[in-house]
């Protein structure tokens, strides 16, 4: 399991792909950065966990983007002529995806990761602020609840139709388009920068209303269930 | 390791009924050739019996378990090469046959892989990436995942698909050693490859077996039905399967299998090719 | 012939693909990142905001797009090892070339739907001034054409390289330097052409010439490039240079390849719009020339006739100088670097004379020896195409049938070093125009018609004094105004005559010009009786001079009008620009601080609201001007860089300049506006602040320092920064 694992990763992070993936998030991190995060949402300061949390529910859609085409390297037409080989081995179905699954999120993790250093670097450079551990939280709650929904249908959607993934790419910019409720508000980013305006201080802590915490679970536990519900090997017909 | 293939039928969902009915038994030790045209319904059989399909009619029995039940333990004994397959162009050979070898569950993966390169003579091209591969390596590397872990039931379909001469007396050599403790199910069209190490034949035509046996049965069966005669000795060439002509001082002599041979043929010794060729020519005129 | 026999086939494979289906939508789509994304075209022009900027994103993404494609097409046959098939069959040359034209044929189907498509949008969110031609143009030129350029140069990249993935990062890089590093040079930027702006209500002519001549330029280069890219596709089991070799036996074949680049050559340097001006602004050689001594200036006269459909000028002028030194003199002009002259005759004798190659302030310069006789008249002709000085700015010398305007050595050949007569500089000048058009001299002068030939073009006589002159022609509306004790001469384009009726601009005009001169006193560039208002071409910005006030026609579009920062109705905006007449040029201010709240707007944005207070109310007034700045004040306030400075100061000084630029329109358009408020109610109320302005705008001017500054404001005032502090 640890070996396929890490010979996905090799295939999925190893490559020009991955590299160029990585270069595009970064230069479109800067460009956050330098055009919107600097000057700070809500009133806030640029570090603030807002400001931090409204960059990354900017680069939300790229890293969404970026996580589903980790997983189009397990849809594709040349992986789908190797599974055939690899179906024929007594490795389960379930561990086998679960491998794969991992390394997909290890992908998505090190983008995450490479958009987090970012703005740190960004931080300690602008501004001299090193205060990272309280933009934790924002991190977590934007981040984690889709990079595991993503990675939980993109596998669905993938096994179903491979073309869907392309498809289910679009779907975050559908979301930033669409008029969202307060409660989703953390899906599209608008939560960063109306909130903390309702909370009536200056500079408020950050907290997340009981509808939103909701939200993000829901949105987590329906993607861990969806990651957990492995599919059968693609092909076998009845 | 024993299959009992008992009344399959496979139909597709386009409709499409690739094989009516079908019984077999296959037993180890044996290397057993599968003969059919194109479309016969082979490349289906096998992929029923490495369970990438699940039949729509009848059962396969694999030690007499269920093969939708038994599927795990079929799969830790098998070793399987299909007709179309990729692979991870990304890894080299030694690192594809590694994640294999993961998949498989080998207890010590490094000595069978550099065992199994050795058996596929894939050891100059061992560390190379597979993309850089040509048609015949590749084939060979997928010899070689397929042979991982002297599996008990080895199916190869097409297996010596763009080798040379030399590799392919090679490979049907290694099938030969590899056949004598285990079962080993061997699709093909080449006739020769059959006929030089297969013990037993299985012909399918039209999602149904025409023939199983032994090749000498097969021969057998066609004695009397060969014939030879120079081209402008026949009067007429109908109801006659043209087999081979070959140019000769005398004019071009013709190979020709009939039920009923023409008194101007002269009676030939039968060959594999001719006995196939006579089965399935006179499954075709029926 | 074979290749023709294949292009169907080809066009038909490929219009199987799903692919081609995805890049032939997504370029379609490809306008609307134009209106969201990418807005290259900065004017506030509709046309600027409307099509140009559309149709330049759908050029970006579908040159992208199809040159991706291009390549996926051309590898697809290796990928799926066909070629070895067709090869065999059709000679290889023959598949790249049929290939290469079916890729075109989609190219020209993407876009005849595409501009098909946003027909509707387009006119829909012009309105008014949509122009069916300068539609097509756009779509045309600034998208169209590159689309063939991608799939050229991804198409050299693959024939030359045979690798997709290389192909690509070359595509990549070369789309790339046109977007960024070649984006300001007008005939390198291939796939974003420089366009800054379109105008509405005047014609584009000179916009899609350059756009036209650039596209050309790249054309042939590209073509060229493909040529030899083509002869080097693989054949025989040869590698590159192998094939070429090959390939190149049939010498016409890289004849036509050097042929075409040559061509690219020849058209790049040969450009006509641009020309070669000293970039060192600081420089001003033709001013520093010795004035011909004893020589003195006597009348001048000039007949132009432009060419509105070929937007050339041709013209004669006539100069009358006293020599009074005995001797001959060289006498120098400048003259637009676009003209070539003929004929420079001296008393009607031929004499002899100079264009210099150097070049500043739009101008080369012409020098004629003139004989040692007493009273000389100098005659020459000249004609040619007027070329302009900004490349990234261009449309400036527009000359169309709808518009244009000469300025200065544009118009005639400006004399340079002769000292005026008794008489000053007197000028007469006639221009010849098409009947539709009116001639505008900018300053007090008035032009009349004279003659009309039967095609009814018209030719208009003015008079001036002076070595230069500016003239407008278009296709005018006039309105006369009485307003302020003056008549006010409106002209604006005819094509913007619904929107100015619209927003009630007569009126407009009418209620602040009575305001401000009741307030604050007649404009100092109004010739006492009459001003000139002239709606320009998008040019930048607007101007003024003796008798006459030019006001930019972006400042009037419908989207500016609707800008509810500079009033909070169409009409509003409309009395906004026009008080900038008083506080702006009438008055004019240094470059705003960007950390500073003073600037024209502040001065500007109060007396329209105290116009609008005087028309509508004071409760709307309140609502719409005062309850508006105090929010965005305090917005502003609350902003973190505003309450930690310190923070501002530790970024770097692009970062702190762009975000001091960003808090500055507050500033100046809210926090200044709310204290003047202040300052109104701490002087003693409208009637005392009206004073005081009044006394501001008819102060004694510095003429190293003519700018109305802060200080100036506040002391008028008796009051100091402190007390107008709103926090």
């Amino acid at each position: 399991m640890s070996k396929i694992y890490r010979y996905e990763c090799r295939r999925l992070l190893w490559n020009k792909f991955f590299v160029g993936l990585a270069a595009v998030l970064l230069l479109y991190g800067a460009l956050v950065l330098h055009g919107a995060t600097i000057l700070g949402v809500a009133h806030t300061a640029p570090f603030s966990p807002w400001s931090f949390g409204d960059y990354l529910s900017r680069m939300l859609p790229l890293l969404w983007i970026g996580t589903l085409f980790l997983l189009t390297f397990f849809t594709s037409g040349r992986a789908r002529r190797a599974a055939v080989l690899t179906d024929a081995t007594p490795m389960p179905p379930r561990t086998y995806a679960l491998a794969r699954c991992a390394a997909a999120l290890t992908g998505g993790l090190l983008l995450t990761l490479l958009c987090t250093g970012e703005a740190a670097v960004f931080y300690g450079r602008m501004f001299g602020w090193y205060g990272w551990g309280s933009l934790a939280l924002p991190a977590l709650a934007t981040l984690l609840p889709p990079l595991i929904f993503a990675m939980g249908s993109g596998w669905l959607l993938g096994q179903l139709r491979p073309w869907l993934l392309y498809v289910w790419m679009a779907a975050p910019l559908l979301l930033a388009a669409l008029p969202l409720p307060e409660a989703l508000g953390l899906w599209n980013g608008s939560f960063f920068t109306t909130y903390p305006l309702s909370l009536g201080t200056l500079d408020p802590g950050f907290t997340l209303p009981v509808p939103v915490i909701a939200a993000q679970l829901l949105l987590l536990g329906l993607g861990a269930v969806l990651l957990m519900k492995t599919s059968k090997p693609a092909g076998r017909l009845r | 390791m024993e299959l009992k293939i008992q009344n399959v039928t496979m139909t597709y969902p386009s409709g499409k009924q690739a094989l009516k009915g079908l019984n077999l038994e296959l037993k180890s030790p044996s290397l057993i050739g599968l003969l059919g045209p194109n479309g016969a319904g082979k490349s289906t059989l096998m992929k029923l019996l490495v369970t990438a399909l699940l039949p729509t009619g009848g059962c396969i029995l694999a030690d007499g378990k269920p093969l939708a039940r038994a599927e795990r333990t079929l799969k830790a004994n098998l070793g399987y090469l299909p007709q179309d397959f990729g692979l991870f162009d990304e890894l080299s050979v030694t690192q594809f046959l590694d994640y294999m070898a993961a998949l498989k569950g080998l207890p010590n993966p490094k000595a069978a892989i550099q065992e199994v390169i050795a058996a596929v003579n894939l050891e100059e091209k061992a560390k190379a990436k597979i993309r850089t591969l040509s048609g015949g390596q590749r084939q060979r590397v997928g010899i070689a995942q397929a042979l991982l872990g002297d599996p008990s039931l080895l199916i190869f379909d097409e297996p010596t698909v763009g080798l040379d001469p030399e590799e392919r007396i090679h490979f049907r050599n290694l099938f030969s050693r590899t056949a004598q403790n285990r079962l080993v199910l061997l699709s093909t069209h080449i006739i020769e490859d059959v006929q030089s190490v297969c013990d037993q034949i299985v012909v399918i035509h039209r999602g149904q077996i025409l023939f199983t046996g032994t090749p000498e049965e097969l021969i057998q069966s066609a004695a009397g039905h060969v014939g030879a005669f120079y081209a402008q000795e026949a009067a007429q060439e109908r109801g006659l399967h043209i087999t081979a002509r070959v140019n000769t001082g005398k004019g071009v002599r013709c190979r020709a299998v009939a039920d009923v041979l023409p008194a101007f043929a002269q009676v030939e010794e039968p060959t594999l090719e001719d006995a196939y060729l006579y089965l399935i020519s006179r499954e075709a005129a029926r | 012939m074979k290749t023709i026999r294949l292009l169907p086939l080809e066009l038909g494979r490929l219009l199987q693909s799903r692919l081609t289906w995805l890049v032939m939508l997504l370029t379609v789509l490809g306008p609307a990142a134009g209106l969201f994304l990418y807005k290259p075209a900065t004017a506030a022009t509709m046309n600027s905001i409307y099509l140009a900027n559309p149709a330049i994103a759908g050029g970006v993404v579908g040159g992208i797009l199809f040159g991706l494609l291009a390549i996926f097409e051309l590898d697809r046959a290796r990928r799926s090892r066909m070629d070895v098939l067709t090869d065999a069959a059709v000679s290889p040359l023959c598949t790249a070339l049929a290939r290469l034209l079916a890729l075109l044929a989609a190219a020209v189907l993407t876009v005849a739907l595409t501009a098909l498509l946003w027909l509707p949008v387009s006119a829909g969110l012009t309105g008014a001034v949509f122009d069916g031609t300068d539609y097509l143009l756009a779509y045309l030129l600034l998208m169209g054409a590159a689309l063939p350029l991608g799939i050229l140069a991804a198409s050299c990249a693959y024939q030359f390289t045979r690798r997709a993935d290389l192909s690509g990062v070359l595509l990549a890089v070369f789309a790339a330097l046109s977007l960024t590093v070649w984006a300001g040079d007008w005939q390198l930027c291939w796939l974003n052409p420089c366009v800054w702006a379109l105008s509405d209500d005047f014609s584009n002519f000179r916009v899609f010439c350059s756009v036209a001549w650039m596209r050309l330029t790249w054309l042939l280069a590209l073509s060229g490039v493909w040529t030899l890219s083509w002869l080097c596709v693989r054949q025989h089991g040869k590698g590159a240079l192998g094939s070429l070799a090959r390939s190149a036996r049939r010498a016409y074949r890289p004849a036509v390849a050097l042929a075409l680049l040559a061509c690219s050559c020849a058209v790049h340097l040969a450009q006509p719009f641009i020309d070669h001006s000293n970039p060192d602004l600081t420089v001003m050689s033709f001013y520093e020339i010795p004035y011909a001594q004893d020589v003195t200036f006597l009348s001048r006269s000039a007949q132009v006739f432009p060419d509105t459909s070929a937007g050339t000028v041709t013209g004669r002028a006539s100069y009358r100088l006293r020599n009074a030194s005995g001797r001959e003199q060289r006498i120098s002009f400048g003259i637009n670097p676009g003209y070539a002259v003929s004929h420079v005759r001296a008393n009607g004798a031929d004499v002899p004379f100079s264009v210099s190659d150097y070049q500043e302030y739009n101008e080369a310069l012409l020098e004629v020896t003139v004989p040692a006789e007493e009273v000389v008249e100098v005659t020459m002709e000249y004609s040619g195409l007027p070329q302009e000085s900004i490349p990234t700015m261009q449309g400036g010398k527009e000359l169309s049938s709808e518009y244009l305007c000469l300025e200065n050595a544009a118009l005639s050949p400006r004399l340079l070093n002769v000292l005026p007569g008794e008489n000053g500089y007197p000028a007469e000048l006639e221009i010849t125009l098409p009947a539709n058009m009116t001639a505008v001299p900018f300053g007090s002068a008035q032009a009349e018609v004279v003659s009309q030939d039967e095609s009814g073009a018209r030719t208009w006589r003015w008079e001036d004094n002076g070595t230069g002159g500016i003239l407008y022609a278009g296709d005018y509306v006039r309105e006369d105004i009485e307003a302020g004790g003056m008549t006010i001469q409106f002209y604006y384009g005819r094509k913007h005559q619904a929107v100015m009726e619209e927003v009630g601009a007569v009126e407009a005009v009418r209620a602040v010009v009575d305001y401000c001169t009741r307030h604050y006193g007649m404009l100092s560039f109004g010739s006492g009786e009459t001003l000139k208002l002239i709606q320009s071409r998008v040019a930048g910005g607007g101007y003024a001079a003796d008798g006459a006030s030019l006001l930019d026609e972006a400042d009037f579009t419908a989207a500016n009008l609707g800008d509810t920062g500079k009033g909070a109705a169409p009409g509003e905006t409309f009395i906004h620009e026009l008080v900038h007449q008083w506080w702006g040029l009438g008055n004019m201010f240094d470059a705003a601080d960007p950390a500073g709240p003073w600037s024209a707007e502040g001065l500007t944005v109060y007396t329209t609201y105290r116009i609008v207070k005087e028309l509508y109310g004071e409760a709307y007034a309140r609502e719409h001007y005062v309850d508006q700045w105090q929010r965005a004040v305090d917005d502003y306030y609350l902003n973190f860089y505003v309450r930690h400075p310190e923070y501002l100061e530790l970024l770097p000084e692009s970062e702190q300049l762009s975000i001091s630029n960003s808090l500055s329109g507050v500033r100046q358009y809210s926090e200044m506006p709310l204290k003047i408020l202040r300052a109104e109610q701490l002087v003693g109320g409208e009637e005392a602040m009206d004073k005081i302005l009044y006394s501001l705008f008819n102060r004694e001017l510095d003429p190293m320092y003519p700018y109305l500054t802060y200080e100036e404001f506040l002391s008028a005032c008796a009051l100091t920064e402190e007390e107008l502090n709103l926090e």
